[in-house]
């Protein structure tokens, strides 16, 4: 039974809330703990996460080997299959995740909080980046050890850069997806199924994008992994890979991109919630 | 956050909401369905407000209105005087919602976890907001399974934490919409015993309620509007609905089994009959223009046929003012109605 | 309401015509779910753009390393990625329907209680998915052959051979299907991954897109076990001829043939074994329609 007296002392004293940058940063760091735990409670999202990817690898690297192809092609798959964990987690953890939140009963609350949906994006990116990192460091790890690849970096600081912001620009390209997914109901998952082997084509996930001709290839360069794994290639196998631009300009145009699709997802996190809202459909299942 | 509003907490002015529809292959252009009808409605702050209605009626989409869920499609709503269209931001700081049927909620979390993530979003230090949660959940009984995870929580005791996730930042305005659908006797009980302990603890807080229980509302609300088909048909104090429905007294009369009552309708003073089987025999509920036509009725049962086993006099309940100002009984209602 | 009642009788029916009816239901049900998300344009879309991007994966890796023209490896990715859309939603969205309708529908308890041939249920939801796989094959066999120039003509095609190999085909699909959902009824929480696991395995060593000899040695065995191997070979051997890159180039084609026929029956009599003790297992546990709730 309700302790009934005990309510008012429970409840009586207002506590005192932080407003601005204090609140987003509480909110994000909320928002990424279900993330950065759920590896621990639910270990086999660790298996998945991994191995699944380093399947898809173990393909393409024997795809090379029965062309008879240079070691170093054993070295861009492996990096494809890094790159793939992170679009996996771009594409089903962040722009599909409001579809699962939706039919969980969960976007309705996350809408109704003073926070707003951005705060609670950027925890989504945090949590989710820091789990695609440990798993694409493992099949980085792995790959290498099973088909004795040697990696020799050129130079440290610029891949760490190239890295960096490219990371940033692809979960702006995220943020961006989870606006429209979170329009486009059931279709959410298709859409998200749609963007696997499309991209890993027109991103040159497998081989070096220069392959698919110059202007095809600056035409897809508006998705962040392509000029980041073109970059990351040429500081790791220097002139053997035939590069796309030169590594700055690529870093240049990273960033250029990462600003981009933050503006891009902050107004079309807010078209799209204002759509939803006036469609009625944040709360319905399809 | 700010005391409570000087003005309405809730204020509602011709508020329309329509949806468009598909169309199918039989009907191409089918007409927009209209969920809210011109709705006008004020609730001052400290008040428990009712909102009752069948399924379908509007009560949700009205709630979601207000919590900034949905746009409305003409006229204007304020809670706590901040509009809901052009100040939503705001609005959310001072309200909070808890539905009942919801299965929301991180399985993998534990239901202290879950709380405490929600404590953020509305940026409450930790160590503070863990301190209340714990508190919370001693009151609503849950304290022990606050290591639990979510995924393996009953739905009664998922509503609870729910509940909980709404009044952890101490909102100006909680909007409930069926908090206590699903669950069973006790678990409602106690859910309705916490919020009318809540709202008292402090002046000010004001509570929106939809549900289509009615002695749900009896029970909590200072007063109740009915909603039917979009539009509120009636919104006084329980008591004084009830009064204005006492256009009559109510009987009920337990007799042998009978074949039709119908012909009940026809005996001077008898206003409205429904006769239902039960137990082998038939339940008669009557309404008539006063006591004194009980007589009536109880001479033309005896002429007519069965023995009369029991006979009581009613109260007028909210489903009496429901059936009077709707014309049909609450399930009937449901029955025609579609979602909310 | 009695007089209602009476006048609606059962069609009880013997065995195979409740199985018959059952699977059509079944099969129907697993359509409407499969195409009804979009207008038909894009679900037209949806199957033009992951099969030929799969196949174009592998073509630019071809030409990155032989540097253009044609070979016998090209026409080996075309037929694989054009079959694999089969193995996908054929064996993978077996599983799928049955948790979707453990977890998202929720109508796995009242399909299960339900006197319907549980099994004939699941192979017509496999049935319809695979049915979905057809457009996909066919335009990715078109593109093969007009904008690749891969030796995919009807004189050389072995039609009847290659019917038989694809009848076959999905028969050891539907029963992989059923393996993979008797595995699926004892796993809740993240038994949603598990297929695609299961599907990235067997892309690995049934010689989808490369040939089985290419596999260190000690895989071949765990290769020939599948149905799928077989399946792919004879397919390939079917449509491409004699002249195609062969995972078993020891095999005469009437040989692959009798291996598939082999090794799907084994796993027909397998899965449906492994059906039954699942089924038994979970109804013990009381978890057929147990929600995972994450």
């Amino acid at each position: 039974m309700i302790g009934a007296s005990a309510a008012p002392a429970a409840a009586g004293a207002r506590l005192p809330r932080d407003h601005g940058l204090r609140r987003v940063l509480r909110a994000a760091a909320g928002r990424s703990y279900p993330r950065i735990i759920g590896q621990n409670r639910e270990r086999s999202w660790l298996f998945y996460d991994t191995v699944l990817p380093l399947l898809g690898t173990i393909a393409f690297v024997f795809v090379y080997k029965a062309l008879g192809a240079p070691d170093r092609f054993i070295g861009y798959v492996i990096m494809g299959g890094a790159t793939t964990a992170f679009w996996l987690n771009v594409m089903w953890n962040m722009a599909a995740q409001f579809y699962w939140d939706k039919q969980g009963g969960n976007l309705e609350l996350y809408m109704v909080v003073p926070c707003g949906i951005t705060p609670i994006l950027l925890g989504m990116s945090l949590g989710g980046f820091l789990a695609t990192l440990l798993r694409a460091a493992v099949i980085v790890l792995l790959g290498a050890w099973m088909f004795d690849v040697r990696f020799a970096v050129s130079d440290l600081g610029l891949f760490l850069l190239v890295f960096g912001v490219a990371i940033v620009a692809l979960y702006g390209l995220g943020v961006t997806f989870a606006s429209l997914f979170l329009l486009w109901g059931r279709e959410a998952w298709h859409m998200a199924e749609l963007f696997m082997e499309p991209v890993f084509l027109a991103s040159g996930f497998y081989f070096p994008v220069r392959a698919l001709g110059f202007w095809a290839a600056m035409g897809t360069s508006f998705i962040p992994l392509t000029l980041a794994l073109d970059a990351l290639r040429q500081l790791l196998f220097g002139a053997a890979h035939p590069a796309l631009l030169p590594v700055w300009w690529e870093v240049a145009a990273l960033g250029a991109l990462a600003v981009m699709f933050i503006i891009l997802a902050r107004f079309m996190l807010r078209r799209m919630e204002y759509l939803a809202r006036r469609e009625g459909r944040l709360s319905l299942r399809f | 956050m700010s005391l409570a509003p000087a003005g309405p907490a809730i204020e509602v002015r011709d508020l329309v909401r329509t949806y468009r529809i598909k169309g199918t292959a039989q009907n191409r252009h089918p007409a927009p369905v209209v969920a809210l009808d011109g709705v006008s409605l004020d609730v001052p702050p400290g008040e428990f407000f009712g909102l009752l209605g069948p399924n379908g009626a509007g009560k949700t989409t009205l709630i979601k209105v207000l919590v900034t869920l949905l746009l409305p499609t003409s006229g204007s709503a304020r809670v706590a005087g901040l509009d809901v269209v052009s100040q939503a931001q705001l609005v959310r700081e001072r309200i909070a919602m808890v539905s009942g049927g919801e299965h929301s909620g991180y399985g993998l979390l534990t239901v202290r976890e879950q709380l405490w993530m929600f404590s953020q979003f509305y940026g409450l230090p930790t160590g503070p907001a863990l301190a209340r949660i714990d508190d919370l959940l001693r009151v609503v009984g849950l304290y022990d399974e606050r290591h639990r995870r979510v995924s393996a929580l009953s739905t009664g005791m998922r509503q609870k934490m729910n509940l909980v996730r709404g009044l952890l930042p101490d909102p100006d305005i909680l909007f409930l919409d069926e908090p206590t659908v699903g669950l069973d006797v006790a678990a409602a009980r106690d859910i309705r015993a916490y919020i009318r302990d809540w709202i008292r603890a402090r002046p000010g807080r004001t509570v929106l309620l939809t549900t289509h229980y009615m002695h749900e509302a009896e029970e909590l609300c200072d007063r109740v509007a009915i909603i039917h088909q979009g539009r509120i048909i009636a919104s006084e104090a329980p008591g004084e609905l009830k009064r204005r429905a006492a256009g009559g007294s109510y009987f009920v009369l337990r007799t042998e089994a009978m074949n039709g009552a119908g012909w009940l309708a026809d005996v001077p003073g008898v206003l409205r009959v429904d006769a239902t089987p039960r137990d082998s025999g038939t339940e008669l509920r009557l309404q008539l223009t006063d006591d004194g036509a009980i007589a009536e009725v109880v001479r033309a049962l005896a002429g007519r046929s069965g023995r009369i086993l029991s006979m009581q006099k009613l109260e007028p309940s909210l489903e009496d003012v429901f059936v009077q100002l709707v014309g049909q009984r609450l399930e009937e209602a449901d029955q025609g109605g579609g979602g909310s | 309401m009695a007089t209602a009642a009476a006048s609606v009788s059962r069609r009880s029916g013997s065995g195979p015509a409740r199985w018959w009816r059952a699977l059509r239901v079944a099969y129907w049900l697993g359509w409407q779910i499969e195409t009804n998300w979009t207008d038909p344009l894009l679900f037209f879309i949806y199957s033009l753009a992951k099969p030929l991007g799969g196949v174009l994966i592998l073509v630019f890796m071809y030409f990155v390393v032989a540097r253009g023209g044609q070979g016998p490896l090209l026409g080996f990715f075309v037929v694989g990625t054009a079959l694999w859309p089969f193995v996908l939603r054929g064996m993978m969205g077996t599983a799928w329907g049955l948790i979707s309708d453990r977890e998202h529908w929720r109508t796995l308890r009242y399909i299960y209680s339900a006197p319907i041939p549980f099994r004939a249920y699941l192979i017509g939801r496999s049935l319809a998915q695979a049915t979905s796989a057809i457009a996909p094959a066919l335009i990715t066999l078109l593109f093969g052959r007009y904008v690749l120039g891969v030796p995919l003509h009807l004189e050389t095609i072995d039609g009847w051979y290659a019917a038989a190999a694809m009848l076959l085909g999905i028969a050891g699909i539907v029963a992989l299907g059923l393996a993979v959902v008797s595995a699926a009824m004892l796993i809740s929480g993240e038994a949603w991954r598990m297929p695609e696991g299961v599907g990235a395995a067997l892309y690995l060593v049934s010689g989808a897109i490369f040939p089985v000899t290419t596999l260190p040695g000690w895989l071949h065995p765990v290769a020939q076990v599948f149905p799928l191997t077989w399946w792919l070979e004879a397919m390939r051997r079917g449509l491409l001829g004699a002249d195609t890159v062969k995972s078993f180039p020891w095999a005469g084609a009437g040989q692959v043939l009798l291996y598939q026929v082999l090794v799907t029956l084994s796993w027909i009599v397998l899965a449906s074994l492994a059906f039954g003790v699942a089924e038994r297992r979970a109804r013990q546990l009381g978890i057929l329609d147990q929600e995972s709730a994450y």
